[in-house]
């Protein structure tokens, strides 16, 4: 046995031989160009273009939510997308969950889709919490069957006792959300699992069981694409990243790396001040070389 | 296990495991099946009507594609319906009773201001006004509902993907219900109140709500629609809608209305089908005859030609909600 074969495999093995192996597995979202386009001549359809001209508004220039991204997400897959607030995440979320129409571009999902995207917003407040999670059981396409076996599935993974019959505007914040967030990931199994910011719901006990419930459906799923700030969530359980900015991804490739760039880009570099009495460089409050407490930044010490 | 040292096994077993940094093991559960049976597109909840893969298709196929997901999705057209529903009355003391107490509530001031102001007598006025009465709060409540029938379950189109004509269609549904006890309240109480004007007649009142809500369904749906991207649409059809009570034979005939206006617009009003379906009312509850066919044909024809274009119209635009909502 030679030293190459004794040494432990590392992250980075693991990832090039996943690399590697990853164009032998079947494509489940295929996007080629992908440009989706907020209003402009977009938004415009026949009479509204027509109102606004005759009142003499000048059509606003399109806003590109994406734009030319290419992606290929493949079976067994975790991918993670991340990036700063308004890069496009779920709208490319969306686009893939078949909620909004891309404009450039061609885009194919294999496979049946759920979305978990904010679902507790979605809930009527007059309605009980058994009501409400019947309709969304109806609305994500659960036939009658399958609707009274898994409600009760639903209820139960939510704890909220005996609330579950009272109308819904009588939840807390919490409640509802969590209400939601059970919906979501019991009722349906998908092939295509879009999660968009849903991790963070609940209690610290909540929290634990719906990362496992949600680790679960990862495990089952095809592929699973997750939007996420939670960057240890994304290095930890993600096995391919991707970081959008502006609409178009700007790095993907192995979860570590990416996110990684994601920190680098998102940390300002620290602003330098000096402190006048001495030259120093510190940063602190203090002036450690000259015991001068620091005011305000920079030339102003002293 | 670790996905580099194990390579050429998971190879060998099927789906390939991977493994995270922390040496966490995923395992598909399969392969990708080649085709699952809901990209079937009728049954796929998909935004993408009127696109059969990248194919786009025509009208007629658009709107039947619309039928059919009308039929594969109509447990929650049911279930949406019976929703809007429970919440219209969940907040009320008197609950589900309003269902009768606001026909006849209706009847009362409308009787009143006819009989009391106006100083017109007729007899049997109550009775007079409320089979058109009814119809015509059938035909207001639906449009005005209809509406809002998309922008106003937004955040459920934001985030769900089913079929979008459903919503149309389950307004539609919560208002024939409506309708239907309102005429069975209408029912009851010519047997107890006016029990000379009981006739055979009355079997006709459920064929006339039946014929009503398809010559309302291609409205309602245009409308639904359209009304994402024009909002202020709902706010117009609110005023049209009164103004047509006071336009339409409801407070009163059709022929008192014919006989004071120039005579072609009397005509022409009565090819009006929301007349002639209002006057049909008429004829069955208060002068106990049965409809002139052209009173049923009429508006039935109309809805039947409108409902493709309307079925087609909504299928090429829906795909626009997402981002116009």
């Amino acid at each position: 046995m030679t030293a190459e074969e004794l040494k432990a495999p590392t992250v980075d093995d693991a990832w090039r031989q996943y690399a590697r192996d990853r164009q032998r597995n079947r494509a489940v979202i295929e996007m080629r160009g992908l440009g989706v386009r907020y209003g402009g001549s977009a938004g415009d359809h026949g009479l509204r273009s027509l109102v606004g001209r005759v009142l003499g508004r000048s059509p606003r220039p399109p806003v590109w939510g994406l734009r030319d991204v290419d992606l290929t997400v493949r079976a067994g897959e975790c991918l993670g997308v991340i990036g700063p607030n308004g890069a496009g995440k779920s709208t490319l979320l969306r686009a893939i969950a078949g909620l909004i129409e891309h404009d450039t571009g061609s885009l194919r999902v294999r496979g049946r889709l759920s979305a978990l995207l904010n679902l507790g917003v979605g809930f009527d407040p007059l309605l009980t919490g058994r009501e409400n999670v019947r309709l969304v059981a109806s609305l994500m396409g659960l036939n009658p069957r399958q609707s009274r076996e898994r409600v009760p599935h639903a209820i139960d993974f939510a704890e909220i006792g005996d609330f579950i019959d009272a109308p819904l505007r009588t939840y807390s914040s919490g409640m509802r959300a969590r209400l939601g967030f059970a919906a979501a990931v019991t009722l349906v199994e998908p092939h295509v699992l879009v999660l968009d910011e849903v991790m963070g719901t609940g209690d610290a006990a909540f929290r634990e069981r719906s990362r496992d419930r949600v680790m679960e459906l990862v495990q089952h799923a095809h592929a699973v694409l997750v939007a996420s700030h939670d960057m240890a969530w994304v290095s930890e359980f993600a096995n391919y990243a991707v970081l959008l900015d502006h609409g178009s991804i700007v790095a993907e490739g192995a979860p570590s790396g990416v996110t990684t760039l994601h920190r680098a880009r998102a940390v300002k570099p620290p602003r330098r001040y000096g402190c006048s009495a001495c030259g120093g460089r510190s940063i602190e409050t203090w002036c450690a070389e000259c015991g001068v407490w620091r005011r305000d930044a920079g030339d102003r010490l002293g | 296990m670790r996905a580099g040292a194990n390579a050429n096994a998971a190879a060998a077993a099927g789906p390939r495991a991977l493994t995270n940094r922390s040496g966490r093991t995923y395992r598909p559960a399969r392969e990708v099946p080649p085709a699952h049976p809901c990209m079937n597109p009728v049954v796929a909840p998909s935004v993408n009507a009127g696109r059969v893969g990248h194919r786009t298709v025509g009208p007629l196929s658009r709107a039947g594609l619309q039928v059919a997901r009308l039929i594969a999705w109509r447990r929650l057209v049911v279930d949406l319906a019976r929703a809007e529903l429970r919440r219209e009355n969940a907040r009320l003391v008197l609950g589900d009773l309003w269902w009768i107490a606001d026909p006849l509530l209706q009847m009362v001031v409308y009787t009143i201001l006819v009989s009391v102001i106006f100083e017109r007598t007729l007899p049997d006025y109550p009775l007079f006004v409320l089979g058109a009465l009814i119809s015509w709060k059938a035909v207001s409540m639906s449009v005005s509902t209809g509406c809002t029938a998309v922008i106003g379950n937004e955040r459920v189109v934001r985030q769900l993907a089913f079929p979008r004509i459903v919503l149309p269609a389950a307004r539609l549904l919560a208002q024939l219900w409506r309708l239907s006890i309102a005429l069975i309240v209408l029912v009851v109480l010519v047997a107890i109140v006016w029990p000379d004007r009981l006739s055979p007649a009355l079997v006709w009142l459920p064929v006339l709500g039946v014929v009503q809500m398809i010559f309302l369904l291609p409205l309602v749906i245009l409308l639904s629609a359209a009304t994402v991207f024009v909002r202020d649409l709902a706010n117009v059809m609110r005023h049209l809608m009164r103004l047509g009570l006071y336009l339409s034979p409801v407070l009163y005939g059709l022929d008192q209305f014919v006989e004071r206006v120039p005579e072609p617009v009397g005509i022409a009003y009565q090819f009006n089908p929301m007349a002639l379906l209002l006057e049909a009312y008429r004829d069955v509850a208060y002068h106990g005859v049965p409809p002139g066919p052209s009173s049923v044909l009429l508006p039935v024809g109309i809805g039947l030609i409108l409902l493709p274009l309307a079925l087609a119209w909504f299928g090429r635009v829906e795909r626009h909600f997402g981002k116009a909502l």
